[in-house]
């Protein structure tokens, strides 16, 4: 009875936290100055379950629903779900290319789906064996880069965005790879390794790939700040935004952070790091300088909120941080949208 | 214990049931009822005034330099009027047999016939005239102009008599004017001062601010007023919301999130509605519909998709239309969209 009572006023307490926040109508905000201001949330009717990473298709938002099975395609002007791709097993990462106008969804199935980026007609599938998790597009190349596999089987592969085909460039990596980035500037691809406690740079030229082992654990996320030459990287044990010197591997900085975080980024316009975390919060912090970083704010989010989408400045200043609320008692899945202010 | 938990209980399922009807199945309080191609049109359009007798609108084509002329008895546009720098507002004077049109980059305000579409006159300003507003009392013409664009710290408000074309006085605001509304009388202007999130009220009579109202959104760029309930509707960018405040107190009483890339904003007294049009710099438009149930509390009623850019828009009671103004976008030509709304 007790806890069935403490569940309700939870339940309640949430439901008043977000109907004051996020309803149709609410009061004025008691103050402007704020890195990230809570201001809609689209309703993710009848979505169940884990929802993983983001994607950005131009105008349209595309949201991994991991454990429904489906991706959710939104358009952010009107902030609603304009098509519901289903029939992919445990969806993970999504990309896009502009190029091909096509959609890559990654199952840990081991699937890779592609689909017509106006239609969302399943065009092939490609079979990794193994859990395709983290999808990168190099638009240089109109490559998608495909982080798959287990142990042994880990890797990343690629696919040609226009043929369809899978290509011959594939990095070993002898484990699973979470968040990996491209530079744009270099040959390098920076991989989390949490099962080996190490970060893989691997270079895309010499295919020769270094490691760097690491004092933290669990290094899920990652973003890349190349003109700082820094590489950000959210560990869950402990729960730290650790910052390392992509030139010379150190770690320059770490700073107590958010817990069980899977999505991190960098806002390059004002030199910001963005971490969600499922213990529910969303931590911002100030980079002041490549070695020096500041907890800027700790915006309470909800449970499980641990996935989210930042794409910069939009063309016209539409500055938008999305986060992945999941389900839960009483409430849909909803996805956040945060107004990003200087 | 038996008792609170009942009361939790009772109040989660009271606040899911308000939740639930929230989020209701929305009808849709606009239809598309005509599409107006304006072949040539290239680039941003801005802001549209109409001329009810002669059934024409009249569209600034602001990065194709020209107004655009549009029959809305036969659905077709009929000519084009060149020569602007950056045209954003228009406003037509039946009584005077003349439109304006102001023009950011050459900084003119030029004054044409009506009905043969000649230019009349050209009024220099300074650099930034956008919004216009008109006031059939006094027969003059409000025009915001100024500010960052000419290097200064502030901005004007250029009055113009209709009748002589002639500048006759300016009053300073904070910064560039981004819109001027005035009430039916004539004695209240409302400038919204954008990059300052600002709204400034000017006595017409004296031409001096009385008030300055701070928006708690950044960008308040468009705006409608409904003088009845005395509500200013405010679109602000950041974020995208449409802000109700009461134009006596400048108090915020509401705010709802609106479009992405917000252009226009009308009241249509007749609905009691609002229509919030936005697309500006992104691959869709939208309107979003907003009902007044009174004076405090407003509700989304619609989402009408409209084209990608689709920024600006016009509302038009005596017509009973709204004109939603549609950029050419990859092979689609620029068009007005025609929207009626639905009772």
């Amino acid at each position: 009875m007790k806890r069935l009572l403490a569940v309700s006023v939870v339940a309640l307490a949430a439901l008043y936290v977000l109907s004051t926040q996020v309803d149709a109508q609410k009061s004025p905000p008691a103050q402007a100055a704020r890195p990230l201001v809570l201001t809609e949330a689209i309703p993710l009717e009848g979505v169940k379950g884990r929802i993983d990473h983001f994607g950005s298709a131009g105008n349209r938002l595309l949201i991994s629903a991991l454990g429904n099975n489906t991706v959710e395609v939104i358009d952010i002007s009107a902030r609603t779900v304009l098509h519901t791709i289903t029939g992919i097993p445990n969806p993970q990462g999504v990309v896009f290319s502009p190029e091909a106008n096509k959609l890559f969804a990654a199952s840990s199935k081991g699937k890779l789906y592609i689909y017509d980026g106006t239609s969302f007609d399943l065009i092939k599938e490609i079979d990794f064996r193994s859990d395709v998790d983290n999808l990168r597009y190099d638009a240089a190349n109109k490559r998608v880069y495909v982080g798959y596999g287990e142990d042994e089987t880990g890797a990343i592969g690629t696919v040609d965005a226009i043929t369809n085909e899978r290509l011959d460039e594939e990095y070993k990596l002898g484990a699973h790879p979470e968040s990996f980035q491209l530079e744009t500037s270099g040959p390098n691809i920076y991989a989390n390794l949490p099962d080996l406690k190490q970060i893989a740079v691997i270079n895309r030229s010499t295919h020769a790939i270094s490691r760097w082992p690491l004092t933290l654990q669990m290094n899920f996320p990652m973003a890349l700040n190349e003109a700082d030459h820094r590489l950000f990287v959210g560990t869950r044990t402990p729960a730290r935004l650790a910052v390392f010197d992509t030139n010379s591997g150190h770690m320059v900085a770490a700073l107590p952070c958010v817990q069980d975080t899977d999505d991190l980024y960098y806002d390059v316009a004002r030199k910001r790091v963005y971490v969600a975390g499922g213990e529910g919060f969303i931590n911002v912090f100030q980079q002041k300088d490549a070695d020096h970083y500041q907890l800027l704010s700790k915006i309470p989010s909800a449970l499980g909120a641990r996935t989210a989408g930042y794409f910069g400045k939009g063309r016209k200043s539409a500055d938008r941080f999305y986060l992945a609320v999941p389900a839960r008692a009483g409430r849909g899945a909803e996805v956040w949208i945060y107004t990003v202010q200087d | 214990m038996r008792r609170i938990l009942l009361t939790c209980l009772a109040a989660l399922a009271i606040s899911l049931v308000a939740y639930a009807n929230v989020h209701a199945q929305e009808k849709e309080p606009l239809r598309l009822i005509q599409t107006i191609p304006m072949p040539n049109v290239k680039g941003r359009i801005d802001h549209m005034d109409v001329d009810v007798r002669g059934m024409r609108l009249f569209v600034a084509g602001l990065e194709n330099g020209s107004v655009e002329v549009v029959d809305l008895q036969s659905g077709k546009w009929i000519r084009s009027i060149a020569g602007f720098q950056k045209p954003q507002g228009v406003a037509y004077v039946p009584s005077l047999n003349k439109f304006f049109v102001a023009s950011g980059d050459d900084g003119m305000l030029r004054v044409f016939r009506s009905d043969t579409l000649g230019l009349l006159d050209s009024i220099k300003l300074d650099l930034g005239p956008n919004r216009l507003t008109y006031d059939p009392h006094r027969k003059l013409v409000y025009v915001g102009y100024g500010g960052r664009d000419v290097g200064k710290d502030f901005g004007e408000v250029g009055i113009i008599d209709a009748n002589t074309d002639k500048h006759i006085g300016d009053v300073q605001v904070a910064a560039h004017p981004a819109e001027v509304l005035l009430n039916k009388s004539g004695d209240i202007l409302f400038v919204f001062v954008s990059s300052e999130s600002k709204v400034e009220v000017i006595d017409t009579k004296n031409r001096k601010i009385v008030s300055a109202w701070p928006v708690s959104s950044q960008r308040n760029g468009d705006g409608a007023f409904d003088e009845k309930t005395h509500r200013l509707f405010i679109g602000t960018r950041t974020p995208p919301e449409m802000i109700a405040m009461d134009s006596k107190s400048g108090k915020e009483v509401a705010h709802l999130p609106t479009v992405e890339g917000m252009d226009g904003v009308y009241f249509d007294a007749a609905h009691k509605r609002i229509y919030v049009s936005g697309g500006r710099g992104f691959d869709a438009g939208y309107v979003f519909c907003y009902q007044q149930k009174d004076a405090d509390h407003y509700e989304t009623i619609g989402k009408i998709p409209t084209r990608p850019g689709a920024g600006t828009s016009f509302w038009s009671p005596e017509m009973n239309r709204y004109y939603v103004a549609a950029p050419r976008h990859d092979n689609e030509q620029a068009a007005i969209l025609v929207f009626e709304p639905e009772p």
